[in-house]
């Protein structure tokens, strides 16, 4: 979410139109300044991209931007620029390297653990004695007392939920 | 040491204060009671338990009344009102501002804590989870009464009374939707206190019986309802105020409510696999414990100012407390979830990977995934300033939908499986000819789209699986009627669960297009407009600017400009606001439509009223996001209303309960 006193004194558009002006992009390099300048933070808000806020430092990062994309810089570049010159804070977009891969990683661990947790459970099957053996707890689920319990209409106890596998 | 109180300083201040002192007394006997009650098997102890919830109740009650009367008569001696309301505020921000602030967000959670106890009180059946169940809602009663009747009391005495207040937080006034997200979103996380001492009490008991299980989903789902709700309303409150005409930046309180809502989403689908199948029994638990623990986190980061955001509360002695019951129900949980897990060792053998349960466990490691993914986000800035020293990183949007995206077409993938599968075991080949049309449709709607011109990946994903997953929904229930015959009403009151669940899905494919398409093709332009000249063309529409003028109100001003949209007048407001010093809080002029929105803000204005500087925002579906929620709820609604039978019966036979 926005911070809204991140709109204080607001520049006048007119000097905006004027900055924006200053430099005739083509429609694909205007989309991907606007792409570079939403993953730049606003190095003195709260959480917005230079795109959403109003203040004297975006506008400025905002036409550095639009300079350096006219100038032929890639992505990588610019990023650099300007995270040499505010401090990784601003890159809201994470390059994946160093200390980040931490970050872009983990999603992707836990997407494969998951999913290997997920698998042996689904592939395990218990030894046939196991079951003999196994404690009996005080209330267990029991198959045939459900099915009772279905026939006789005792599932009104529970939700109709129990009625309504098995049709497809 | 906290001066609690002071009969001289403030009448209504004392008041409040000895009721919530008188609360906490109740809080702690009750405490005591539950656990001999549930130790001793003492059914006359647990009574008395059952009782102090209900003097627990009414005396927070009292409270948070005292609070509200002490906001609406503008009675400045008591400090909460002093610090967050003032006279000259209209009535329904003062009625808001009981929980606009810090001190009286956490009253109000305390008193829909004790709420929830008190109907749970009440509801309660008689059996050996009944003393614990009690016993773990006044250990967070406990927790929250506590905070607020010491360091975070919104009674304390001030030093000096003042003759008008500080008044309310003005981006908290900007809008009617403050009225209610907040209090949406504490029913939310609120109401996962009861499952989760629930879960506390089968724990202890070592009972996990099939009446665990469908009073903790029933209790979830409402939850889970006013969570969605909730999410979604900020949602709004953000698009209507805040003036981006975005509605989701993945800040990370927005995060903190959403990590909540993706662990009891999972909970809610594998519950059914316990209710269906007996397994499960440890995971269940263990989900309902992470989803109420993150409900704690989540207010843990919007108290503590550890992350960086709008909602943060400035700081104060409450950001290591909360920490400290985070890490209390952690442990507590986890300590109790490993003590008793032989007990909860699943009988049955695992299901077959093509089946239903499949699919829900499929949809519980996406969920989790997509859980994970949204913590890690949160934290990793937090976590590199703590090992660097310095803030020196940040998680935009960037980040999260480069996962979220795929996350979410899975689900929506699994979504329609999901119900097309039967229980056990899936036979391959009739599987693959049930799914046939759904593949065809979701096939078909994606070629739709792309003669129309839809590029984006994602959108192209996302109409496909709906068109998929409303095939799918469509034919079973088609099929569904032609079985039985008779018109959708009677089906649907037979089996409200199963159609409240497609209607809650139907309202999900409705939400998910609404995001892809606003998300996408959103388009953004601004222009300075002048009285006096032409017209001037901005994205397809006609803007001209017929006047400005400025409203004067006691607590603040606002500029407006009034602009023909296409001929359609729109005022497009600019607030500011006595307390918030030059601060301009826009409000934006919104035209919804079913299509898409057109969205006007206003960035600046010429003093003299020649001039006016616009944003016009155009999204497509916007407002389908609002709709699909509010299906979303219908259908979760839906899920909790009792089944009507369908014939005349054998007479059920009434066997005495099991547990006990």
């Amino acid at each position: 979410m926005r911070e809204p006193s991140a709109v204080p004194r607001l520049l006048p558009a007119a000097a905006c139109l004027l900055l924006s002006a200053a430099l005739a992009l083509s429609p694909a390099q205007e989309s991907r300044a606007e792409r570079l300048g939403n993953n730049l933070r606003c190095p003195i808000c709260t959480g917005v991209p230079i795109t959403e806020s109003t203040n004297d430092i975006s506008r400025e990062m905002l036409r550095d931007v639009r300079g350096q994309v006219a100038a032929g810089r890639s992505d990588r570049e610019i990023y650099a620029y300007f995270a040499a010159r505010y401090g990784n804070f601003v890159l809201l977009d994470p390059p994946k390297e160093g200390s980040n891969l931490l970050l872009w990683g983990a999603p992707l661990a836990a997407l494969a653990a998951g999913g290997a947790v997920l698998w042996g459970f689904l592939h395990r099957r218990r030894p046939v004695g196991e079951a003999a053996v196994m404690p009996v707890t005080e209330d267990p689920f029991d198959p045939y007392l459900a099915e009772v319990q279905r026939h006789t209409g005792q599932e009104r106890a529970r939700p109709s939920g129990t009625r309504d596998g098995g049709q497809a | 040491m906290l001066n609690l109180i002071s009969f001289q300083a403030s009448g209504l201040g004392a008041l409040g204060q000895l009721a919530l002192l008188a609360a906490l007394a109740f809080t702690l006997g009750g405490t005591w009671l539950a656990v001999v009650g549930g130790l001793r098997a003492d059914t006359r102890a647990t009574e008395a338990a059952r009782r102090a919830v209900w003097a627990v109740f009414a005396l927070v009650s009292l409270a948070t009344l005292t609070l509200m009367v002490a906001l609406l008569r503008d009675d400045f001696s008591v400090r909460y009102v002093a610090e967050h309301s003032m006279r000259t505020s209209p009535t329904w921000v003062k009625v808001t501002s009981l929980w606009g602030a810090l001190e009286g967000s956490i009253l109000l959670w305390a008193w829909l804590l004790a709420g929830y106890a008190f109907i749970l009180s009440l509801t309660v059946r008689r059996d050996a989870l009944r003393p614990w169940a009690l016993g773990a809602m006044f250990v967070s009663l406990l927790f929250f009464v506590g905070v607020c009747a010491s360091i975070a009391s919104p009674f304390t005495p001030l030093a000096q009374i003042p003759a008008d207040g500080a008044g309310p937080n003005p981006a908290l006034q900007n809008h009617w939707m403050m009225a209610v997200h907040p209090v949406l979103l504490y029913l939310g996380f609120v109401g996962l206190s009861v499952p989760f001492a629930y879960a506390v009490a089968a724990l202890v008991t070592g009972r996990l019986s099939d009446h665990w299980v469908v009073v903790t989903r029933r209790w979830t789902l409402l939850a889970w309802a006013f969570l969605t709700a909730a999410i979604v309303a900020g949602g709004w409150w953000s698009y209507e105020t805040l003036g981006w005409g975005g509605y989701w930046a993945w800040d990370p309180v927005e995060n903190a409510s959403f990590i909540p809502w993706l662990l009891v989403t999972a909970f809610l689908h594998s519950i059914q696999i316990q209710e269906r199948r007996g397994l499960m029994r440890s995971w269940n638990v263990w989900l309902i414990v992470l989803a109420y623990a993150s409900t704690v986190l989540g207010t843990f980061l919007n108290r503590s100012g550890i992350v960086q955001s709008v909602h943060a509360f400035a700081g104060g002695p409450v950001g290591p407390v909360f920490l400290g019951f985070l890490a209390f129900l952690l442990i507590l949980g986890i300590g109790l979830a490993a003590w008793r897990a032989p007990h909860l060792r699943d009988e049955a053998d695992p299901p077959a990977p093509i089946s239903r349960e499949g699919a829900f466990l499929a949809g519980n490691w996406l969920f989790l995934v997509f859980a994970v993914m949204v913590l890690v986000g949160t934290l990793f800035p937090t976590v590199v300033e703590a090992v660097q020293g310095r803030r020196d990183a940040s998680v935009g949007p960037a980040f999260y939908n480069a996962f979220a995206i795929p996350l979410g077409l899975g689900l929506l993938l699994l979504m329609g499986v999901g119900p097309l599968l039967p229980w056990r075991r899936a036979d391959g080949q009739s599987f693959w000819r049930a799914l046939r049309p759904l593949l065809l449709a979701g096939l078909g709607a994606a070629l739709v789209a792309l003669v129309l011109g839809v590029r984006a990946w994602g959108v192209l994903g996302t109409v496909a699986l709906a068109a998929y997953n409303l095939a799918g929904l469509g034919l079973l229930t088609a099929r569904a009627v032609k079985q039985r015959g008779g018109g959708l009403g009677g089906l649907v009151r037979e089996q409200p669960r199963r159609y409240g669940a497609y209607l809650a899905h139907v309202g999900l494919i409705v939400v998910a297009l609404g995001i892809a398409f606003s998300g996408t093709y959103r388009r953004d332009a601004q222009a300075t407009l002048n009285a006096s000249a032409a017209p001037v063309h901005l994205l397809n529409e006609t803007l001209a600017l017929q006047g400005t003028r400025r409203d004067a109100r006691p607590y603040g001003q606002s500029a407006v400009a009034r602009v023909l949209i296409d001929g359609q007048p729109f005022e497009a407001r600019m607030n500011t606001y006595v307390q918030a010093g030059g601060t301009a809080f826009p409000a934006p002029a919104v035209r919804y439509g079913v299509l898409g929105d057109t969205y006007l803000v206003v960035t600046a204005f010429d003093p003299q009223g020649r001039w006016a500087s616009v944003r016009l925002i155009e999204s497509p579906l916007v407002s389908w996001i609002w709709w699909g929620t509010l299906i979303v709820v219908l259908g979760a609604g839906l899920t909790l209303v009792p089944p009507r039978r369908a014939t005349a019966r054998v007479p059920a036979l009434r066997t005495a309960p099991a547990t006990d």
